[in-house]
């Protein structure tokens, strides 16, 4: 088996010196190009480059050294081990070459024009001296390669999770559910997979809250399993993946995994499912935790794994015993100096609070950290803030401080940072720097930065929470929990000892919470009681939650699922409800799109639902800097943030639709717009489409290429070639990067031209996935071409966000529009955020003289004005003051009506309440009358519409003529004053129940006859519909009656109510047209557009068709 | 498109009932259903070890190193230019990309005494032929002095 090769005799001796006769040294360095020809191949060496590197080096070394010889002469008289004679530093090489001398000599070119080929030609023995060089170069990069793999392996065998390997591994085979507790720094992220797929496991699921952890987890795990260059180690996220079928160790989000658990197979696809950072007690870790549970008791062969620093560990091990073994790993922590630094700032002094935020003590540890510790003792600074502006304000003071202390690299992480600039925190520092990292409570946990020795902890965090009854957001700042401070200190102990200096007291320290509070508290539970419901969970009050979130939030989500149409009264998942849970985004968003493709305009609302679910594009300097403000002025539509944005978005599109791929980078950077959202966006665009394909919502038709010609297609072929390569390319160049930061980095940021030589790599990604018809394609869904489809889609979007609706302030018009405030149904007075459009012309929302109306005989001090307009917006936001989030101005009465979910009106409809907080009064009775009597018609085609569309019997010509009326409906010129009620108003309007047995005869003009009128039991009155009630208020309920003329049949009849004349009308139009009373708003417009449609009962089917007789004829055939 | 009603996730109300119950009263755990469960695939598990068909795996006798290799040979198939002198455990190259064809050299088999061993400087040194570092230094007179040298100066594992 072992041959002793043959050598090539003139291997071993070809080492005299010979190029001592030009005047200038001989090197090969002069015959790169010819030898390049001569040697190398792709196969020979990784990087020709780099051997040039080499040969330089080595020729100079050996210039200094004159060249001992190293063929001296060992002859050993007795050669056991039969070594070579003649020792030679080529037989310590253990690489051979499979060409022999004369083969590559044979490759000489004989004539070359190269100055120095001609004055003296490379020889044979050149040759095999080169020969030699070259095995010693791949020698060399053997053993740094062997090298990397050793310390790669011996600091894997050094993390304290190790010494558990087995032990692990035993009880992931033998146990149900591992509980695997280890402080950051254990390894236990990094190497549990590892050991898993080591043990044979094939399918390793391992979740994340973040999607940056997966991303950075993926990357690690996979140079440690030496699995960079194929597939074993793959991520997902929700835009991104690098999985394929051969994928052992996977690592995704935790909401990616719950979608998975929604298909059938319970997540058949693992056979380990690895849940981390557990402790964190996210939403969907929580809710995972859950189902995970009951998952235990449907699959038996599933193991799961729970990893959790050593917070609360007994919390889970309880929730799972008694299936649950639990390894506690201690972490590998170096000792921590701890020191308490509290600001005693003047304010404080006084008694004041002090409102702004100072930046001077961080900077002063900064001073503290260079005075005291040399700047050749390396180690990193990690400074833990609250929020963004709080990082803001101390980078912009370091930086200042670095203009005379040039030893500091500032780098603030933040979550709503790119990737890629978040990315820039793991790289070094050059010798003699300290980096300065500037971060939320992201670096706390999951993101673990290397060589950081110093932590500077402000003890404070910004915690969104959330009041599930006024429906608002909360951003304020709070005291971290104990864990949390503990684990922000850990942070500076995972390379070396380190410092953390506290900016608050030992005795604040004491006063802190024990643990952070579970997210699952502090959020809106709807969108997760309606995953609940779809997944086959019905009773969200009976779902195993580690820790229950608050009943009243429970009741208060289902309530609001309710409201939506989401949930039947019985709790039961609706269809629109199905389709809801079905798209990963809030139930206003999804119902957007549902309406959207119910109105046919799917593409705009496609691209309006992901410009309003991608956070927003505008960065901080797109408000601060003047000259991007004017840059983009032609963006600005008086209609609202939600137009504005996508008027960007789709000024993007057009920039990358002109086929000249124009620099989108600088075109966002002169504007304030951060490029990731803007891909992001249509990223996600494609991923609605697919859904609401999937969904049967739509027909997605950009999915193949089978519209191009075949001239198309090979024109898209070669580019998508071209882009493979230079993608490729970007990946390799990156790869090898060797990343050490840049001193004057921020100064490169500001300057616009000088990373655009650089290749744009999400520019490539997104040629990559558009072809230039797809771009166009896009760029045509995200316009609203007419006023007409510009109005559909405010009514489209109100559909979605309603009852996010706010009314003007009645003093608003005489204050200046920073003061102006607005009402909304749970949260009196809230101002308009001041980075919004209305916030900055809420002047739009004012009426103006010449809107308003003066109507002598009509009593009351509110303005009647038939142009009130109302806000209907995304979210509420309380920080300092409550805001107003992306706003969008509408017709104030149509859109209550159309979308208010209970109206209550007297007798004759001159008062009408919406959701019993505003009210409506109208001077003219009968023009109300025709306003509400339109409305439900509406209403109710629209219900009617709604429930085709989902069972996939859309009517498209209904569709169509429903969308005419319902902007002709918004247009209605009608004087009206609009009004909140208040709590004492609210005691005395209503009638209330009589208690009496009520009889209701003759048609009901506002709903179809199978809707059961009743007395209502909260307001009195008739419920005349799901949302209506009629003659249910106090006011003007005494009104006499005339005796009545009906415009259609000249009859005069005696009324008492305004509804019976609207019953007489009814009657009296019925029996004009063909159409019967029945289901008639649907109807109507049904048999309006299809002139020869008759009436059909079918025997098979329930409710009454309206059909042609060839669609009758085909329906027949259906039930054959 | 129907509403998903039956979903093997539902859990019975008496199971969930059972949760509950576990939850209050610690006791009564021993007798329910899952910890019979467990036990059951603790049999099942020992006795099906899952089968690993993968890379045959390369044990440093001398330091342990453990890898996985492509091939025991002197050249390996996806590289036509380079081999080695002797026969090694080799595996592709992890470190650079596949397209750039390149292999890493784990260790090999002592000329001498037949032992696995890999290419660390303290456990194998090569000289024309392959040694474990033991052999190294049992043989070390009859190295060229050069190289007796460098035998002295690795340190053992």
């Amino acid at each position: 088996m072992y041959r002793e090769k043959r050598r090539n005799p003139n291997d071993e001796n070809s080492n005299s010196k010979h190029q001592k006769t030009s005047k200038r040294p001989f090197t090969f360095l002069d015959y790169k190009r010819i030898l390049e020809k001569v040697f190398f191949n792709e196969e020979l060496v990784e990087d020709i480059n780099d051997i040039w590197l080499f040969v330089k080096k080595f020729e100079s070394f050996t210039m200094k050294k004159t060249t001992t010889d190293n063929s001296v002469v060992a002859n050993l008289s007795y050669n056991p081990l039969e070594l070579p004679e003649v020792f030679d530093k080529m037989h310590l090489i253990n690489l051979k070459m499979y060409y022999s001398d004369d083969e590559l000599a044979s490759r000489l070119p004989t004539y070359d024009q190269e100055e120095a080929y001609e004055k003296r030609p490379l020889t044979k023995e050149d040759i095999s001296k080169f020969r030699q060089l070259v095995l010693m170069y791949t020698d060399f990069k053997q053993k740094e390669k062997f090298n990397k793999l050793r310390k790669l392996r011996e600091t894997q065998q050094n993390l304290p999770v190790y010494q558990f390997k087995d032990e692990i591994i035993e009880a992931v085979r033998h146990h149900r559910v591992v509980i695997i507790a280890g402080d950051t720094g254990c390894g236990k992220s990094t190497q549990i997979p590892q050991y898993l797929s080591n043990a044979g496991f094939k399918r390793i699921a391992c979740t994340q809250p973040r999607r940056i952890a997966c991303i950075s987890l993926s990357k690690r795990v996979a140079y440690e399993s030496l699995s960079i260059h194929n597939n074993d180690v793959g991520y997902q996220i929700r835009f991104e993946k690098t999985v394929n079928k051969d994928t052992k160790i996977l690592f995704l989000t935790e909401g990616l995994l719950l979608r998975q658990v929604c298909g059938e197979d319970l997540l058949s696809q693992y056979d380990v499912i690895v849940l981390d950072e557990i402790h964190e007690r996210h939403l969907h870790g929580d809710f995972l935790l859950g189902v995970m549970k009951c998952l235990l008791h449907q699959r038996s062969d599933v193991k799961l794994v729970l990893m959790s620093a050593t917070i609360n560990v007994e919390l889970f091990s309880k929730y799972f015993s008694p299936l649950a073994k639990l390894i506690q790993v201690p972490g590998r922590l170096y000792p921590i100096k701890l020191e308490y630094h509290p600001i005693i700032s003047e304010m404080k002094v006084l008694g004041k609070k002090s409102e702004r935020f100072d930046p001077s003590p961080f900077i002063k540890i900064m001073q503290m950290i260079d005075k005291k510790y040399p700047k050749h003792e390396r180690g990193d600074v990690l400074m833990f803030l609250s929020g963004m502006a709080e990082i803001t304000a101390v980078v912009d003071a370091a930086r200042v401080y670095c203009e005379k202390n040039d030893t500091w690299i500032i780098l603030p992480l933040h979550s709503s940072m790119s990737l890629g600039e978040q990315d820039k925190v793991f790289d070094y520092a050059p010798e003699g720097t300290r980096k300065c990292i500037v971060s939320t409570n992201i670096a706390e946990t999951s993101i673990t930065i290397d060589g950081i020795r110093f932590v500077i902890d402000s003890g404070k965090v910004k915690e969104m929470s959330y009041d599930s009854t006024s429906k608002v957001q909360r951003l304020k700042e709070f005291w971290v929990s104990k864990a949390s401070a503990d684990q922000r200190k850990g942070r500076a102990g995972r390379t070396g000892p380190g410092v953390c200096f506290r900016l608050y007291s030992e005795d604040e320290f004491d006063a802190m919470a024990d643990y952070s509070t579970p997210e699952l508290q502090k959020v809106p539970l709807d969108a997760l009681l309606l995953q609940m419901v779809a997944m086959g969970l019905p009773n969200a009050r009976l779902f195993p939650f580690i820790e229950p979130p608050q009943p009243e939030n429970i009741e208060n989500a289902i309530e609001s699922l309710k409201q939506h149409g989401a949930l039947t009264k019985e709790e039961r998942l609706t269809p629109i409800g199905n389709m809801l849970s079905r798209l990963p985004v809030d139930i206003p968003l999804g119902k957007m799109l549902i309406m959207g493709s119910l109105f046919d305009q799917l593409e705009p609302v496609l691209s309006l639902a992901c410009v309003l679910s991608v956070q927003t594009p505008f960065t901080n300097k797109a408000y601060k800097d003047s000259e991007c403000e004017r840059a983009r002025m032609d963006l600005e539509s008086d209609h609202g943030d939600p137009i504005i944005l996508l008027n960007a978005f789709k000024q993007w599109l057009e920039l990358k639709s002109d086929g000249q791929n124009t620099n989108t980078r600088q075109w966002c950077k002169r504007r304030g717009f951060e490029e990731q959202r803007f891909y992001e966006m249509t990223k996600l665009r494609r991923q609605f489409k697919d859904l609401l394909d999937e969904c049967g919502l739509v027909k997605n038709e950009e999915k193949n290429m089978d519209d191009m010609t075949s001239a198309e297609r090979a024109l898209r072929h070669g580019e998508l070639k071209l882009l493979r390569g230079m993608k490729k390319t970007h990946k390799e160049e990156d790869s090898r990067k060797r990343k050490v930061l840049k001193k004057d980095m921020w100064e490169i940021e500001d300057n616009l031209d000088a990373e655009d030589d650089s290749v744009d790599i999400r520019d490539i990604d997104f040629r990559m996935r558009h072809n230039q018809r797809q771009v166009k394609q896009l760029l045509k869904g995200s316009t609203a071409i007419s006023y007409k489809d510009l109005m559909m889609l405010k009514i489209i979007l109100s559909s979605g966000l309603y009852p996010h609706i706010a009314i003007n302030d009645e003093f608003n018009s005489c204050k200046t529009t920073k003061e102006h405030l607005f009402h909304t149904e749970g949260k009196p007075f809230v101002s308009l955020h001041p980075m919004s459009y209305f916030g900055n012309h809420s002047d739009v929302l004012q009426l103006s003289e010449s809107e308003i109306i003066h109507v002598p005989e009509f009593k009351g001090k509110n303005i009647v004005s038939s142009k009130h307009q109302i806000l209907i917006y995304m979210s509420l936001l309380e920080t300092t003051k409550a805001y107003i989030m992306n706003s969008l101005r509408m017709p104030g009465a149509q859109t209550l009506l159309l979308f208010s979910r209970n109206i209550c009106t007297n007798r004759n409809f001159s008062q009408i309440i919406c959701d019993s907080w505003l009210l409506l009064e109208f001077p003219l009775p009968e023009a109300a009358e025709n306003l509400i009597l339109k409305a439900t018609k509406l209403r109710n085609t629209w219900d009617n519409l709604l429930k085709l569309k989902l069972e996939e019997r859309s009517n498209r010509r209904a569709e169509r003529q429903l969308s005419i009326d319902m902007v002709q409906f918004m247009n209605a010129e009608i004087g009206y004053t609009i009004k909140r009620l208040l709590a004492a108003d609210q005691k005395v309007m209503y009638i209330g129940p009589s208690g009496e047995e009520i009889t209701f005869t003759g048609p009901n003009p506002f709903c179809s006859d199978d809707w059961q009128v009743y007395e209502d039991d909260k307001y009195g009155g008739l419920r005349l519909a799901p949302y209506l009630t009629y003659d249910c208020l106090t006011g003007q309920s005494l009104v006499v009656y005339d005796p009545w003329t009906c415009p259609s049949c000249n009859s005069t009849i005696e009324v008492t109510s305004a509804l019976e004349k609207l019953q007489h009308r009814q009657v009296c139009d019925s029996q004009t047209t063909s159409g019967t009373a029945e289901g008639e708003a649907c109807e109507d417009v049904m048999a309006k557009l299809k002139p020869n449609a008759k009436r059909y009962d079918c025997p098979d089917c329930p409710g009454v068709l309206y059909l042609t007789p060839t669609e009758m004829l085909k329906h027949k055939k259906s039930h054959l | 498109m129907s509403v998903k009603q039956e979903h093997p996730l539902i859990i019975k109300s008496e199971t969930k009932l059972d949760i509950k119950k576990s939850k209050n009263n610690e006791d009564s755990e021993k007798t329910e259903t899952p910890d019979v469960k467990a036990e059951e695939t603790k049999i099942v598990k020992t006795e099906t070890e899952p089968v690993v068909e993968e890379r045959p795996i390369f044990v440093c006798k001398n330091c342990n190193l453990t890898e996985r290799y492509d091939c025991f040979n002197n050249r390996v198939s996806f590289n036509r230019n380079l081999g080695t002198k002797v026969d090694y455990y080799l595996a592709r190259d992890p470190f650079s990309p596949r397209s750039k064809r390149q292999f890493l050299i784990l260790g090999s088999v002592c000329s001498m005494c037949d032992k696995d061993v890999c290419v660390k400087p303290e456990c194998s040194i090569f000289y024309s032929k392959f040694f474990c570092s033991i052999c190294a230094r049992k043989y070390i007179s009859n190295f060229p002095t050069s190289i007796q040298e460098k035998i002295k100066t690795t340190k053992r594992i």
